[in-house]
């Protein structure tokens, strides 16, 4: 079965490719597999690195919205849900089994919807409820994907897998990942950076490294004070400093006069240096009061609500690291353990937290936008899972990973799209659902990196965000949602996957304004060191070595 | 046939286990994954056991101070490079120490090895037939109990120790440290490897419950490790306890066949392997072994003596307990019996004629009238209390407290966190199609990778309500004839001492791992591990003794300037045939337990739970989880942060807690290991963040205020002196002439910024000065 009722070659012309589009597809893509594993210098990881094809984005913002949002109270439009305010769950919705916990256990028999009035916004007449009244106005700007699923209904393995692609923590997260490909454009600052009061749950593993080198660990920089833990010794001691550090640097050179052909030596001696810089650095970024009152008003920092204030300072300080040129930066945003998670009374979560965070996107996405930053960074909204239609204890929401909405802006991505749909009552993603993983596709395309070969070799395996090479085009709403993977793999359907339909978008747009606007990515340099080792050639002539299917047979008999 | 090769039975074999059972050896002919994967995969060199090696010939003998340096330095001559020169013996203890103990020496322990290294050149014949002053060094640091500590770090790498749950909750294990401890017990004593292997895998099947004695008790605190991967409390409250089943015992195989075989397995839990020779059906295989594994977080640890000891003790206790319960019985039913008595006269007499007939006859109305009655004629303890007198009142409190007193004193078995088995009822293991554990295909018996033993494996349970799986898959493991075991071992040791293994992937054996350097002795290292019972201890010293390990790490000055120096640039100026020692940054715990030691810091802690070293609050305040803790909202689960006193937590880094979801700052800048997986090796990465930590931390400044302090009480005030005891303290040596100028100069304009001579610039100047010192690359690097 196949849920897209287009088919593939409509699809591609309906986003504008064509059998153009394919054709640039092939060719990009062979660009693309030609460029082998990524290099990093150890001494200098943060180095800029280029990408495997011309990216649409070079820029990454996630504001990450903790707790799961219901995002048919804010932008996914069920009018079918109002008409069956307070009726019980008509059977229909009930008959297919869920893999992942029951959606239904945990709450009435009876669906909710919110007190919410709604309207059409913009010239693509997008739906919000008036929960958003400032992000109503980039209504145009948005691409929206409805029909996200994930693979838990629980907030930590589902906040994993968001960040790092596996419900198991102990993997490196999406922002080291992109650093890891990319390193940054600021050699002063850390390439990713975090900004929250209270961060995910499951903590660090959210942004660790995993196995990649920790220097591509996101960084958490704080909104107020010194931004970075450690930027400045303690008073008595910041006078002093420069002349602590000569010395400690001129011992250093004569040691390593002695050894030479030990790079670590000079590297360690440069990373010195760089935190010197970095000192001043991190602060400059971290002066919020620099900026004009009326950017410090449209942010809310005055808000006489505190926390519309705080988080108007994440989203602030966000984008001056972005025209620093970090790589990514990712905002939570909690100020409590509770986030969106509105098991009892999700009317007045849904009030709170979009009266805290409406306001701050908004004037983040018009500042990007006016600032002409907006083109080349790709900002991200959502969370790690949606919320149930139906009513949990009193008027409250439970967790519901079969169907939720995220959107993204700018970094070339379709302005005013809309990919997939819910049913009708907000349950279930029924039109083209999107695991997580083709959302962390669609943002490495945009970075210009192919997810197959973005790696890295670990425990003898390639280790990818995405998964297995491959596995994005035919394997997806395996969990849960759709046709289980073997189904869709028995009955060969044509699995049309938004990897296709976004990223390949985005390839054409980063191609085309790559010729109209060489300068934008002046950058980039086009030609790509030939990487291939002689043990991946041997990996590479292994894998013809025909794997048979039937080696368990063999063993089991 | 390669196969027969790996059956045929070693006269090596040793240990105080038999190495193999009756029934688990490899089928010679017709294993059908050898006829199907043929060619190619099955050339893996790791697949066919170490073979016996000639030890190769050298020209130049006198670089060879062990074997090892044989095979080492015939492939140097053989492309006419000569090894580097023996490091100066200041060098060698410093090198030796922090490889062995993660310390550096102090610069008495320094000069006392100079001095006698000094003697014996000098008296060269005589001294060798007892030993030299550096085979004496390594013997001494091997018997040091801080070896132990340094040794089962390493360890606690491989198989992600950590102190929490991990996920959302992260909650505390409030027992897991025994196995920390066993762990350190183990090197120290030099517990046999292969009987170290048995005991995590299955020391509850080797030995009963409870245990005979605390060699027997060590065996089931052995088994914390088949708990230390992460697991997910919230799962059933979301029916999500299939995935997290799921995800629990993948780890656990995965984590198994990395730490004690160096396969990467987890590649076939979808599909079998890209490149060696292993069958999906492997990992499943694998998993059946783990399938009747019972978690326990009761595991009694007590040794039989103990516990009958406790039993008595308690006994004891009770009988001074007893007459004190029943006078409190005593008080209590005199006031129950009058209020009873009370209660009844208050009854109209037909009520009461009504009680005494068979409750069974009364109809519904009777019922709702009498049970309230019934109720309120059962005399509660609150009431018979509420009717004390004052007398009464006080000998109840009185006797109350002295209850309490006595039982304090009641003594609990020790208990601890590990696993033992459903026996005969294990679940049945399914082949899981692409990993999916809702997808669940051909069923599968336990059994050892496939391509060496097609069979089903034989698991004999040695007790009953033990299945006896794990034992099966220990002694395969843990067996001479296992190709990959003492392999895989030795080459971390070696690693240990080099910066690198022998074959670079510690935990990847297989075709997408680095193949190694030099095959002949990893197979040598391996069989003389085995032949010597599975020493830890004399693996070291093979390696450690050897010229190669002795070298001096530095590179020839100018390449290119003679025909040694042409050779090395020509064919290895990487250094992986070992023509010199590798400079090599500490890791984390050894860096920060080196700080701790020079500053006079450092604690002595040998056993016992975990340390909370304390963080940023605003850390604290970042995690959710840790927050709902910290109100007090975590129903009991330990989800947060239980800082001890900063004085207390001065100890050897092995000993501070690892939480999943909060790496201590300190340790995390300077590449600790994500506790999720396990660390084959150690990353080391140089950036800016790692400065600021050793430069402004609050760690950083208190040891440099530690620092100044040593060197104040052991210099006189003349700035030269201040100079000389400073680069003693951290460094344990004297700083040459152009040092001692530079640490001067830097003295006076330090003193001269802070505002000139006055005693508060001048120790405020001497921290300044320490500071710099502590952070010199000498410092955080061994040569």
């Amino acid at each position: 079965m196949t849920n897209s009722p287009f088919s593939r070659r409509e699809l591609l012309a309906h986003t504008g490719g064509g059998f153009a589009g394919v054709a640039l597809a092939s060719l990009l893509a062979d660009e693309a597999s030609a460029s082998g594993r990524t290099q990093v210098d150890l001494l200098q990881p943060l180095v800029e690195r280029m990408p495997h094809f011309a990216p649409s984005a070079k820029q990454v913002i996630f504001l990450f919205m903790y707790g799961g949002p219901s995002t048919f109270d804010l932008f996914d439009y069920k009018p079918r849900l109002m008409e069956l305010h307070g009726q019980p769950v008509p059977a229909s919705f009930k008959e297919r089994p869920d893999k992942v916990g029951g959606v239904f256990n945990h709450c009435k028999d009876e669906l909710m919807a919110g007190p919410w009035k709604w309207s059409r916004h913009g010239e693509t007449g997008r739906w919000f409820s008036d929960l958003l009244p400032h992000t109503a106005k980039h209504a145009d700007e948005l691409c929206v994907v409805h029909s996200m699923f994930s693979e838990s209904s629980n907030h930590g393995p589902a906040t994993l897998l968001m960040n790092t692609g596996a419900t198991l923590g102990g993997r490196p997260s999406l922002g080291s990942w992109v650093t890891y490909g990319l390193g940054s454009a600021n050699q002063n600052l850390p390439g990713y950076i975090l900004l929250y009061q209270v961060g995910g749950l499951g903590g660090s593993a959210n942004w660790s490294n995993g196995f990649l080198p920790a220097a591509f660990q996101g960084t958490r920089f704080r909104q107020e004070g010194t931004p970075v833990l450690n930027l400045q010794p303690p008073p008595e001691f910041a006078a002093v400093q420069r002349s602590t550090l000569d010395l400690a640097q001129k011992l250093n050179r004569k040691h390593a006069d002695k050894r030479p052909g030990v790079p670590d030596l000079d590297g360690r001696i440069a990373s010195y240096e760089l935190a010197y810089r970095m000192q001043s650095a991190a602060l400059d970024v971290g002066e919020l009061s620099l900026e004009t009152a009326a950017t410090q008003e449209s942010y809310g920092l005055n808000d006489e609500n505190k926390d519309k204030a705080l988080f108007g300072r994440m989203c602030l300080f966000s984008r001056r690291l972005i025209e620093k040129g970090v790589r990514c930066v990712q905002i939570y945003n909690a100020v409590d353990k509770l986030g969106w998670d509105g098991h009892d009374n999700n009317t007045d979560y849904n009030r709170r937290n979009a009266a805290q965070t409406d306001q701050p996107v908004a004037a983040l996405l018009a500042d990007l936008k006016q600032r002409g930053l907006l083109d080349t960074t790709l900002v991200i909204w959502g969370g790690e899972f949606g919320r149930t239609p139906m009513m949990q204890g009193n008027e409250g929401r439970n967790h519901n990973p079969y169907g939720f909405g995220m959107w993204m802006a700018g970094g070339g991505v379709t302005a005013g799209a809309t990919i997939g749909a819910t049913d009708d009552i907000g349950l279930r993603a029924v039109e083209e659902p999107q695991p997580v993983k083709n959302l962390h596709a669609t943002i490495l395309t945009a970075l210009g990196l192919n997810p197959d070969d973005l790696y890295y070799e670990h425990h003898g395996r390639q280790e990818r965000l995405t998964g297995g090479r491959g596995e994005l085009e035919d394997d997806t709403g395996s969990v849960g949602i759709g046709p289980s993977r073997s189904e869709r793999r028995e009955s060969n359907s044509d699995s049309l996957v938004w990897i296709l339909q976004g990223s390949l978008a985005l390839r054409i747009t980063a191609f085309v304004s790559f010729f109209s606007d060489p300068l934008r990515f002046a950058n980039i340099a086009v030609e790509h060191p030939d990487h291939l080792r002689d043990r991946e050639q041997r990996n590479h002539h292994l894998t013809t070595v025909s794997v048979r299917q039937d080696t368990i047979g063999a063993i089991v008999g | 046939m390669v196969c027969l090769a790996i059956s045929r039975p070693s006269a090596t074999a040793t240990g105080s286990e038999p190495s193999r059972k009756r029934g688990n050896t490899p089928v010679a002919d017709s294993n059908p994954i050898r006829e199907l994967f043929q060619g190619e995969r099955l050339d893996l060199w790791s697949l066919t056991a170490p073979e016996a090696s000639v030890l190769p010939s050298v020209r130049a003998n006198d670089r060879v101070r062990s074997p090892v340096d044989r095979f080492i330095v015939s492939r140097l001559e053989s492309l006419g490079i000569t090894p580097n020169s023996p490091a100066d013996p200041g060098t060698l203890i410093r090198r030796l120490s922090l490889d062995l103990l993660g310390l550096p020496p102090t610069a008495d322990e320094v000069a006392a090895f100079v001095k006698e290294c000094e003697a014996e050149r000098t008296r060269r014949t005589a001294q060798l037939s007892r030993g030299n002053a550096y085979d004496r060094l390594v013997d001494r640091l091997l018997a040091s109990p801080r070896y132990g500590k340094r040794q089962a770090r390493l360890w606690l790498d491989v198989v992600r120790y950590a102190d929490t749950n991990g996920y959302e909750r992260d909650e505390f294990r409030p027992l897991i440290w025994q196995y920390r401890d066993y762990v350190i017990r183990a090197f120290n004593d030099d517990k046999p490897f292969d009987q170290f292997i048995r005991e995590q895998l299955a020391g509850d099947e080797l030995v009963p419950s409870p245990p005979r004695d605390s060699a027997e008790a060590d065996a089931l605190i052995a088994t914390g490790y088949l708990r230390l991967g992460q697991w997910d409390s919230t799962a059933a409250i979301f029916q999500e306890e299939d995935r997290l089943r799921s995800d629990m015992q993948a780890d656990l195989v995965n984590t198994t066949a990395s730490a004690f075989l160096g396969l990467t397995i987890g590649c076939c839990q979808c599909h079998d392997h890209k490149y060696d020779p292993f069958s999906q059906a492997d990992h499943y295989r694998l998993r059946a072994f783990f399938a009747p594994l019972q978690p326990r977080d009761d595991l009694v640890v007590s040794t039989e003596a103990e516990l009958a000891e406790i039993a008595t003790h308690n006994s004891a206790v009770d009988g001074e307990a007893q007459p004190l319960r029943e006078s409190l019985a005593a008080l209590l039913n005199e006031a129950r019996d009058r209020i009873h008595a009370q209660r009844q006269e208050e009854l109209s007499d037909e009520v009461r004629t009504l009680l005494d007939t068979e409750p069974a006859t009364w109809d519904e109305k009777t019922k709702a009238e009498l049970e309230p009655i019934v109720a309120r004629l059962n005399v509660s303890d609150d009431d018979a209390k509420g009717a004390f007198d004052e007398a009464a009142r006080a000998r109840f409190d009185e006797l109350t407290q002295q209850v309490a007193t006595c039982e304090s004193k009641l003594r609990k078995p020790r208990l601890a966190c590990g696993a033992t088995d459903s026996g005969e009822t294990a679940p049945a293991t399914f082949v899981l199609y692409q990993g999916d554990h809702s997808s669940p295909r051909e069923e599968v018996p336990p059994g050892f990778v496939s391509v060496l033993s097609p069979e089903p494996a034989v698991c004999e349970p040695p007790r009953e309500a033990t299945s006896g799986r794990r034992l099966a898959l220990a002694r395969w493991i843990a067996s001479a004839e296992n190709p990959w075991t003492a392999r895989v071992f030795v080459n971390r040791v070696w690693q240990q001492h080099f910066g690198v293994g022998l074959a670079a992937t510690a935990n990847d054996f297989g075709y997408s791992g680095s193949p190694p350097t030099h095959p002949e002795l990893l197979d040598w290292l391996a069989r003389e591990f085995v032949r010597g019972g599975w020493s830890v201890k004399e693996l070291h010293r093979l390696i450690l003794k050897s010229a190669t390990y002795r070298q001096s790490s530095r590179a020839p000055l100018e390449l290119s300037s003679t025909l040694r120096q042409r050779a090395v640039e020509q064919h290895d100026p990487g250094n992986s045939l070992y023509w010199r020692q590798n400079v090599r940054r500490l890791d984390a715990e050894s860096l920060r337990d080196s700080l701790l030691s020079v500053a006079g810091l450092l604690r002595p802690y040998d056993s016992g739970r975990a340390l909370w070293p304390e963080v940023p609050e605003e850390l604290l305040h970042a995690q959710p989880a840790i927050l709902e803790a910290q109100k007090g909202d975590d129903g009991g689960r330990m989800q947060g942060w239980y800082t001890d006193p900063v004085e207390e937590t001065d100890v050897r880094s092995v000993f501070l807690v690892r939480k999943r979801c909060l790496p201590m700052p300190f340790l995390q800048a300077f590449d600790l290991p994500d506790s999720t997986v396990s660390c084959a090796r150690r990353d080391t990465t140089v950036v800016a963040p790692q400065a600021l930590m050793l430069l402004n931390s609050p760690e950083a400044i208190r040891i440099a205020q530690g620092v100044a302090d040593r060197v104040r009480e052991q210099a006189s005030d003349d700035p030269r002196s201040l100079v000389e005891t400073t680069f003693r303290v951290v460094l344990a040596r004297e700083p040459d002439d152009g040092e001692r100028e530079l640490g001067l100069e830097a003295l006076r304009r330090l003193i001269e910024t802070r505002g000139g001579a006055n005693a508060a610039a001048g120790r405020l100047a001497l921290i300044d000065l320490c500071r710099a010192i502590l952070n010199l690359n000498e410092f955080a690097y061994v040569d």
